[in-house]
């Protein structure tokens, strides 16, 4: 437990007297698209191994008791990112370049519960048709259209053809005959209506082909409603069902045909092929990105560009180069290298161009615009991804930093903790201010939250995680004073107490509740729902996995899939609570 | 009835199919300017003027009552409209919830307590307690679905961690926020870019309603599949459905009286005043033409973080802090807060539409999601109601001011609004949030 933070200060010190690039080889040009020099550079001093506990996590709780139950299954909307993916699978990246879907909205701190619970808002629908309308436009016309390579007459028998095909890919099944009869006649009766006024009617039939495929509830949510010969709380996916899920669980994208077939051929029921297809997806670039747009929706940086941070340095170009930044070191741990996540926590390197360097201040890696591997100043102290520009700047007002939204973060999204909005009418100014106008620190003014009882109990919570990174402000620069008084890192979680930020990751990082906590919002993120007693075993399962495994994210999404808590839905409604309407 | 209406209509059906009813005014005025030709009434139109974190109460409220009030620092910004104005202070939301913020804005606009979500180990979240009071008022007059709410948001800076109760002003029910739009460009289109034109040949109108057609059979053909909460999440899905196929089967409004068709807008973004202008301009129309009857505008958001001008903090963060300095600018916030109200209201009031204007046939809500940020109190609720409501608001205005003993249900100005404005519900919300007893005095 403990024992680690000593080995990652030791680790600290070796590297203090020098600086930047010391521990790297010399850094690689690569375009900021694509991955740099994946050459591993000296990797963080490993924990000591336990001889009880490989891992060094923290003891577990034991195994719930629970028995099994289906978690509830809801339409699920297409997020952003997968409706996009969609499109361009179906229609190719011209058309997909145009596509527009509705804002998502997340509820419990995810987009997937939000689309899975809320409905679409009533100009959802008008986004929807005009997103739809933009892509139809252009796939109708497009040379390079998948949707165009199959045949090109304005005839019932083409647009059947057509439909067969482009429907099986947007609706993730095999059409029925009505269906096929109901769309194909809509392009018939579009190439009719345009018969006299357009040189190519039959780009019109497409069109409107497309246009109500977009549309079609088949295409903007997840249907699931299982193996309808089985009971309606417990039903497994059905095959093409089990692919879809998948495939967007694990790159954010539909199934590709060849996965389809194997999903309706009843392939995935085994586990054997169901690990195997896991890991395949897995190695397609489409899961790198899903990834990295999981992180980013999880370290909340989906609208990064448009925060409010009056700092003129903190231009558009910056804020892209911060995301980035940390993006790339999750690709790093998770694919580049499929090391153990803890690292995320802990690690010393990172990736920069010349602009975020000079912004941050570190010596330029002399790479131009591309990405360079280098090491984040020890003096610094810099720990993992929490310790990046994105972060600190995310979680900060536009005037200080912010402890207690830093370690609501870490309390609500690591830890797996609900912390409770504020009460009513509690006088929430900080008494302090009132005295005098002395320099105080933004520590100093958050201690005074502690004197109020009513406020303690919650700032208890997050506040003393968050003045660990009070050497960081809310541009994400390295401090070590603030209004002329030094800056106090000491920090505390649950009892355990730390210097710095390296010492409070170290802690942070060890503990078993993270690790499940991470696993738990996977499992949210792949299926839109929030894990219940039912699901709890299941879950604890993936966890053994995951921790045997190194903590390997890689490891964790493949034992999730082949989990029942993920195959196996239920189809009643979750007891909640719900107004009248 | 115009012989050009009916002819337009038979066109549309001969073209369209089965094309629906117009949302335009059916002919000329009646001789009082009151009423239409054929008897019915000048619409109604209602709206909600929302913004986030409250107001000082020191320089809100009044400190006289009746009709000859002074106006307070912060109301002071509605001196041009101030007869249409009707304030009242010392009402009080009775939610029996814990939660700043949310207890205020679904019980001030819902009339009832917000629900919590049931997962201890996520983030803390919340759902409004059943429909806003602008979804109730369309569904109870009838507005219908080629004129839905018309959701306006001004300032970027929303909460969306908390769930759709900070984030959404407007609701058909706990599952159903309704997403506002922020750019101009867009509300142009969602108000004037879809109508059908009455003498094009173009099939795209016609085939659109077909593509809504086969996608209203989908979603049909799926409902009985699924779980219940799915099926009622598919019926909204079907009401958007169903009013886009209205907009799009209805032509053009006729350029009666102030409406006029604007020239296309192009902007997408801007600053507070620029925006919430643009906005009101484009309101205004809306309500001219009668392509809506009823509207939101999230002007700032429940917890929001917008920085006004000149403020260098978010607003949140400044009305938790009690210094003179921040308490100031919380002050000013208000007051930019309640100059573009005002302004809304004004260009309403310059409207001319039969013997008045379009403010004598309005009414606006103006209300926060709490009373004070510095204390996160729902006692004293900041409240204006602006407008006649076609004359069944009390002219010129009063300041009532509750009793400090028992305070008064905010959801009691809820049932007054829906009086006012037609419709005959007996009661409205829930429990200690419930109503059934108009605030008289303040109605005409």
């Amino acid at each position: 437990m403990i024992r680690s933070m000593n080995v990652r200060l030791i680790s600290a010190g070796l590297c203090s007297a020098l600086i930047l690039t010391c521990c790297t080889p010399s850094p690689a040009k690569t375009p900021p698209d694509t991955p740099v020099d994946n050459t591993p550079d000296v990797p963080d001093v490993p924990d000591v191994p336990d001889p009880e506990d490989p891992n060094g996590l923290t003891d577990r709780n034991p195994r719930p008791t629970d028995a099994f139950g289906a978690a509830p299954t809801r339409l699920r909307r297409l997020r952003d990112g997968q409706y996009r993916n969609a499109v361009q699978q179906l229609l190719g990246s011209a058309a997909a370049a145009v596509a527009l879907p509705p804002v998502d909205v997340p509820l419990n701190g995810f987009l997937a519960v939000g689309a899975a619970e809320l409905a679409l808002s009533g100009i959802g629908v008008d986004s929807y048709e005009a997103s739809a309308t933009a892509v139809a436009a252009v796939a109708s016309v497009d040379p390079s259209s998948p949707a165009r390579a199959i045949c090109l007459s304005a005839d019932a028998a083409c647009y059947t053809q057509i439909v067969r095909t482009l429907g099986r890919r947007a609706f993730r099944r095999t059409l029925s005959d009505s269906d096929v009869t109901a769309y194909a006649g809509l392009g018939v009766t579009a190439a009719n209506a345009y018969a006299a006024l357009v040189d190519q009617p039959f780009d019109k039939g497409l069109e409107f082909i497309v246009l109500a495929l977009l549309q079609s509830p088949h295409f903007l949510y997840i249907v699931e409603v299982g193996d309808e010969a089985q009971a309606p709380d417990a039903r497994s996916l059905t095959g093409a069902e089990l692919a879809t899920r998948l495939a967007f669980f694990i790159t954010d994208g539909p199934p590709s045909d060849a996965l389809l077939d194997a999903g309706e051929a009843g392939s995935l029921s085994s586990p054997t092929v169901l690990d195997a297809t896991a890991r395949e997806l897995l190695a397609q670039p489409e899961a790198r990105a899903a990834v990295r747009n999981a992180f980013r929706e999880r370290l909340q940086l989906l609208d990064f560009q448009t925060l409010n941070r009056p700092d003129p340095a903190l231009t558009p170009s910056v804020r892209t180069a911060m995301v980035e930044e940390s993006l790339r070191l999750i690709d790093d741990v998770v694919f580049d290298r499929n090391s153990d996540l803890r690292e995320l926590f802990s690690t010393t390197t990172t990736f920069v161009n010349d602009e975020l360097a000079a912004y941050y201040g570190f010596p330029l890696p002399g790479s131009g615009a591309f990405f360079s591997r280098v090491q984040t100043p020890a003096a610094e102290g810099r720990a993992g991804l929490l310790t990046r520009g994105a972060f600190l700047t995310r979680f900060a007002h536009n005037n200080r930093s912010s402890p207690t939204l830093r370690g609501k973060f870490i309390r609500e999204n690591l830890l797996c903790a609900s912390v409770p909005a504020p009460p009513n009418d509690v006088t929430t100014t900080l008494p302090e201010q009132i005295d005098d106008n002395l320099p105080r620190t933004t520590r100093d003014r958050m201690a005074a939250h502690m004197t109020e009882p009513r406020c303690a109990a919650c700032h208890e919570t997050m506040d003393p995680l968050g003045f660990a990174l009070e050497h960081y402000d809310q541009f994400g620069h390295y401090r070590t004073h603030e209004n002329g008084l030094p800056i106090d890192s000491s920090a505390a979680v649950d009892g355990e107490a730390a210097d710095d930020a390296t010492g409070f990751m170290g802690l942070l990082k060890n503990r078993s509740d993270m690790a499940s906590c991470l696993v738990r919002a996977l499992y949210r993120h792949g299926t839109g729902t929030i894990e219940e007693s039912g699901q709890e075993a299941a879950l604890y399962d993936v966890d053994t996995a995951f921790f045997a495994s190194g903590l390997k994210l890689q490891e964790a999404m493949v034992a999730i899939a082949v989990s029942d808590s993920f195959g196996i839905v239920s189809l009643t409604a979750r007891a909640s609570p719900e107004g009248e309407n | 009835m115009r012989h050009t209406t009916l002819k337009r209509r038979t066109f549309l059906r001969g073209v369209g199919g089965a094309m629906l009813a117009l949302p335009v005014l059916e002919g000329m005025l009646n001789t009082d300017g009151t009423a239409l030709a054929q008897g019915r009434l000048l619409p109604k139109r209602f709206g909600v003027f929302f913004w986030g974190n409250g107001v000082r109460l020191d320089r809100w409220v009044p400190s006289a009552t009746g009709l000859n009030y002074a106006l307070s620092a912060e109301l002071a910004p509605l001196a041009p409209v101030r007869d249409y104005i009707n304030v009242v202070s010392n009402f009080k939301v009775y939610a029996a919830g814990p939660r700043g913020h949310h207890d205020g804005v679904s019980g001030m606009l819902s009339g009832r307590e917000f629900i919590e979500l049931p997962h201890p180990n996520s983030n803390y979240s919340s759902k409004f307690g059943g429909p806003s009071i602008d979804q109730m008022l369309h569904n109870d007059l009838n507005v219908g679905a080629a004129k839905p709410v018309l959701n306006l948001q001004v300032a970027p800076e929303i909460v969306t961690g908390e769930g759709p109760t900070l984030q959404f002003i407007s609701h058909r029910g706990p599952d159903e926020p309704q997403t506002p739009i922020r750019s101009p460009a867009e509300v142009y289109q969602q108000l004037f870019g879809s109508f059908s034109a009455p003498n094009s040949n173009d099939p795209r109108n016609t085939l659109r309603a077909s593509v809504l057609d086969l996608v209203k059979g989908d979603i049909d053909a799926l409902k009985p599949r699924l779980s219940a909460t799915d099926r009622q999440r598919l019926d909204a899905h079907l009401t958007g459905v169903s009013e886009l196929r209205a907009r799009i089967a209805s032509l053009p409004p006729e350029l009666i009286g102030a409406c006029a068709i604007p020239e296309p807008i192009t902007v997408t973004a801007g600053d507070l005043r620029t925006l919430s202008d643009l906005h009101a301009d484009l309101l205004v129309m809306a309500f001219a033409c009668d392509t809506r009857q009823v509207a939101t505008v999230q002007f700032t958001g429940s917890v929001g973080f917008t920085v006004f001008p000149g403020a260098g903090a978010g607003h949140h963060d400044l009305t938790h802090d009690g210094s003179a300095e921040s308490q100031e600018k919380v002050h000013q916030a208000t007051i930019v807060t309640m100059e573009c109200f005002s302004s809304m209201m004004q260009k309403l009031r310059n409207t001319p539409e039969g013997a008045g204007n379009l403010l004598d046939n309005s009414l606006f809500l103006a209300t926060s999601d709490l009373s004070e940020g510095l204390t996160h109190s729902v006692d004293d609720y900041p409240i204006v109601l602006a407008g006649r409501a076609g004359g069944a608001m009390r002219f010129p205005g009063i300041h009532l001011r509750g009793p400090s003993l028992l305070r008064k249900n905010t959801a009691d100005v809820l049932m007054t609004i829906m009086r006012a404005m037609g419709s005959t519900r007996s009661s409205i919300g829930t429990g200690l949030t419930a109503s059934s007893t108009p605030v008289s005095e303040i109605m005409a």
